[in-house]
């Protein structure tokens, strides 16, 4: 309709129209940069597709690098997540590209670029891949046994930084072809001074205090791919707090958690009104607190089927996890599952009674298997060797 | 707007073969091009594009087709598990968004390509996502492996391009005859090659668009004139271009039409350059060497003479026919029946 047609037949519409204010155009930022020095010989490159969620991902590595002492510079693709972290890492050097051709813009202008590094699998990983001259090195953001972890898409990389054997065991059950990825064991380097802790009895290490630290995973985008625990974990702390068996609590519920039912989205508050007229001291944290500084404090641990699991693991003390019956759990599969280092349970009498058993009565059967899970599935003597540090200045 | 729709999906399928394209623009080209190929597999099959105009678009055209779109990741979890029996997919392009399927392990990955994208695509290590790269001829193999340097696991399979089977058959060929397919706004090189065409009174068949009616009747005009009517002849319709390229001897083009598609004909291509070193526009070594230039209409004249008694480049374009599209896989339906031996593991 033409704006005469439109004053003779709809003439109230028309002077609406001409009086609402034209809209205004979004720029949208393809390209940015910060801290960006082009002379600087950068030859190291940290990259992430991810959004916000990604920061989690860079809190793991920047602290490796930085101790490495190498030149590298933080590649983004997401201009939320650029803006949180050149606030966070004000001194480091940080690229935002949003597309292909982005990439391509600043790659000609690191010219002593020799390796990318990559914490996890996204689309936009393909955009650096096209560069043949470069290496290019999965190092991941925790060890984990979903199928995500050991899957065909890793075979695009030259090589994969794992933390221990565990991870190699995966790739091989899965029972594809993956003759040309190397793989290059690097222990878990933020988890070094939990390892060195560990070595401290768990009972022993807070003075005969038991600190218990629940780590809880989301309900998955599928029902039958629902490992969460948090359905009853609010009567298993009711029935603890009657036993009087805790002195400390903590609690990190996975970001995610109410994604896909939102009846789980009040589960913080639910568990702070269990704990805020008793006299247990308790934490909730949120996303932002890093995990393994929870898993330093704690000598207990209860987690669901997820990378915290191995997490936990450096503690060297009893861990309890969630095995959902009736559900279609898929993992990669090692030499060593859960059962073999972890005290894996299926409802809450289960739970508790292997609780009772392990702690009440002092029969912590598994700890010489945890033990070796440590050196299998993180790769202890080379995070207390600094494997990855290492790794990186060869590059 | 949707995430997902596979209402086209057979509720009790039994696909074990799905073909892939993510691409946001050209996926409609990109599936049709290999359409054909996978009817006559003879079993069901199914589409998946990532992009939902072009589902939309494949949709209208091809109702009865089991053609579905997913959007996120969670979508392609959702239409692969509604294929219990998938176990091949094809990928027609290497977009970031094929990891999303890239990441089941139980599903052989297929890399085939598109129409030219052997010449036209930089190879790079993601092509290692694949289980498999399927090619026309040692010409994309080897291109990929000088790029990537270690293709790790990859396994390679020389499959021609079933597309081409009719073309490379044997057949009759004009005598004397030509096919022109140049840039139509470019006169003054039609006129070269009319006039050469004249010279040694050679029948052309000349490719114009629609819109190029000013061109046509100045060129019948001055055809009456010089009683050349019964030797030339113009065509409008693009669909017949190949019809008429099989059966004329030989082909002039430029440097704009130039491609490795038109070796299937298997006559002499005699392509038009400005000057001598325009020849390196064309990029594939293979290609620039099995062809025959020029740049005037006395050229031409020399060209299509010389080649009239001795066509010296036969063999090399033979070799290079072979190397862009094995001839054999082609005729004993090597992507078939590897297909069908996949299928039976």
């Amino acid at each position: 309709m033409s704006k005469l047609t439109k004053l003779v037949k709809h003439p109230v519409l028309f002077f609406q129209d001409a009086v609402k204010k034209p809209a205004v155009k979004k720029t949208v930022v393809v390209k940015d940069d910060f801290n960006f020095n082009k002379f600087e010989l950068y030859t190291h490159l940290l990259h992430t597709g991810e959004n916000v969620t990604g920061l989690s991902h860079l809190d793991l590595w920047i602290p490796q690098f930085l101790k490495a002492n190498v030149d590298f510079i933080i590649m983004l693709r997401n201009y939320e997540l650029f803006d949180v972290v050149k606030k966070k890492y004000p001194q480091f050097s940080i690229l935002f590209a949003k597309g292909d051709k982005e990439i391509q813009y600043y790659l000609k202008q690191l010219v002593f670029l020799k390796a990318c590094f990559y914490p996890s699998n996204t689309g936009s990983n393909m955009h650096l891949l096209k560069f043949n001259n470069l290496k290019h090195i999965f190092i991941g953001h925790g060890d984990s046994d979903k199928t995500a972890s050991a899957h065909k898409y890793f075979r695009v990389y030259d090589e994969n930084w794992v933390a221990g054997k565990a991870h190699i065991d995966r790739f091989i059950n899965e029972g594809f072809n993956f003759t040309g990825l190397n793989f290059i064991e690097v222990g878990r380097p933020n988890l070094k001074e939990t390892l060195k802790i560990s070595q401290i009895p768990w009972k022993k290490r807070f003075n005969d205090k038991l600190n218990l630290l629940y780590l809880s995973t989301w309900e998955g985008f599928f029902e039958e791919q629902n490992y969460t625990s948090v359905y009853f974990i609010k009567s298993f702390f009711n029935l603890m707090l009657e036993k009087g068996l805790l002195n400390t609590v903590n609690i990190k519920i996975h970001p995610g958690i109410g994604r896909r039912d939102t009846n789980l989205l009040s589960i913080n508050n639910d568990l702070k009104k269990i704990f805020e007229n008793t006299d247990l001291d308790y934490n909730i944290y949120d996303k932002t607190k890093p995990v393994e500084e929870i898993i330093k404090e704690s000598n207990i641990f209860i987690c669901d089927i997820s990378a915290v699991v191995s997490e936990s693991l450096a503690a060297n003390a009893p861990i309890f996890v969630y095995i959902p019956k009736n559900t279609e759990i898929k993992l990669t599969k090692s030499k060593m599952m859960y059962e073999d280092y972890t005290y894996t349970f299926s409802n809450i009498e289960e739970l508790f009674e292997k609780i009772e058993d392990v702690i009440v009565n002092n029969n912590d059967y598994l700890a010489s298997k945890r033990e070796e899970a440590m050196e299998y599935i993180l790769g202890k003597n080379e995070t207390l060797e600094d494997k990855f540090i290492q790794r990186l200045k060869e590059i | 707007m949707e995430n997902i729709n596979i209402k086209h999906l057979n509720k009790y399928n039994q696909n074990s073969i799905m073909i892939h394209s993510a691409d946001a623009k050209l996926s409609v080209n990109h599936i049709k091009f290999w359409l054909d190929i996978l009817m006559e597999i003879n079993e069901d099959f199914s589409i998946l594009v990532r992009d939902e105009n072009s589902y939309k678009k494949l949709i209208k055209e091809f109702p009865r087709l089991q053609i579905c779109y997913a959007k996120a990741p969670v979508d392609v979890e959702t239409v692969v598990n509604a294929q219990p029996k998938l176990n091949i997919v094809f990928y027609t392009s290497n977009m970031a968004r094929n990891i999303h399927l890239l990441r089941f392990n139980h599903l052989k990955h297929i890399f085939i390509g598109t129409k030219d994208s052997e010449w036209l695509s930089q190879y790079n290590k993601s092509y290692r996502a694949y289980d498999e790269f399927w090619a026309g001829g040692e010409f994309a193999i080897n291109k990929l492996k000088n790029e990537i340097g270690n293709t790790g696991h990859l396994e390679f399979k020389i499959v021609g391009k079933p597309q081409i089977k009719d073309s490379i058959e044997p057949r009759y060929k004009e005598k004397d005859t030509n096919l022109v397919l140049i840039d139509n706004n470019n006169e003054l090189l039609l006129e070269k090659i009319y006039f050469a065409n004249k010279t040694l009174n050679k029948k052309m068949y000349l490719y114009l668009s629609n819109e190029k009616t000013t061109i046509k009747n100045n060129l019948m005009s001055i055809a009456k004139l010089h009683s050349f009517t019964n030797k030339l002849q113009i065509f409008r319709d693009k669909e017949v271009v190949n019809d008429f390229a099989k059966r004329v001897s030989l082909i002039i083009t430029d440097l704009q039409n130039i491609n490795p598609y038109l070796l299937q004909y298997k006559v002499p291509l005699v392509v038009y350059i400005e000057r001598e070193y325009d020849k390196y526009l064309i990029n594939i070594d293979l290609l620039r060497e099995s062809i025959y230039y020029f740049s005037n209409k006395n050229e031409l004249i020399e060209v299509l003479t010389t080649i009239s008694t001795d066509d010296f480049l036969k063999d090399r374009r033979e070799k290079a026919l072979n190397k862009f599209f094995n001839q054999e896989a082609i005729s004993k339906n090597i992507f078939l029946e590897t297909l069908q031996l996949k299928k039976t593991f």
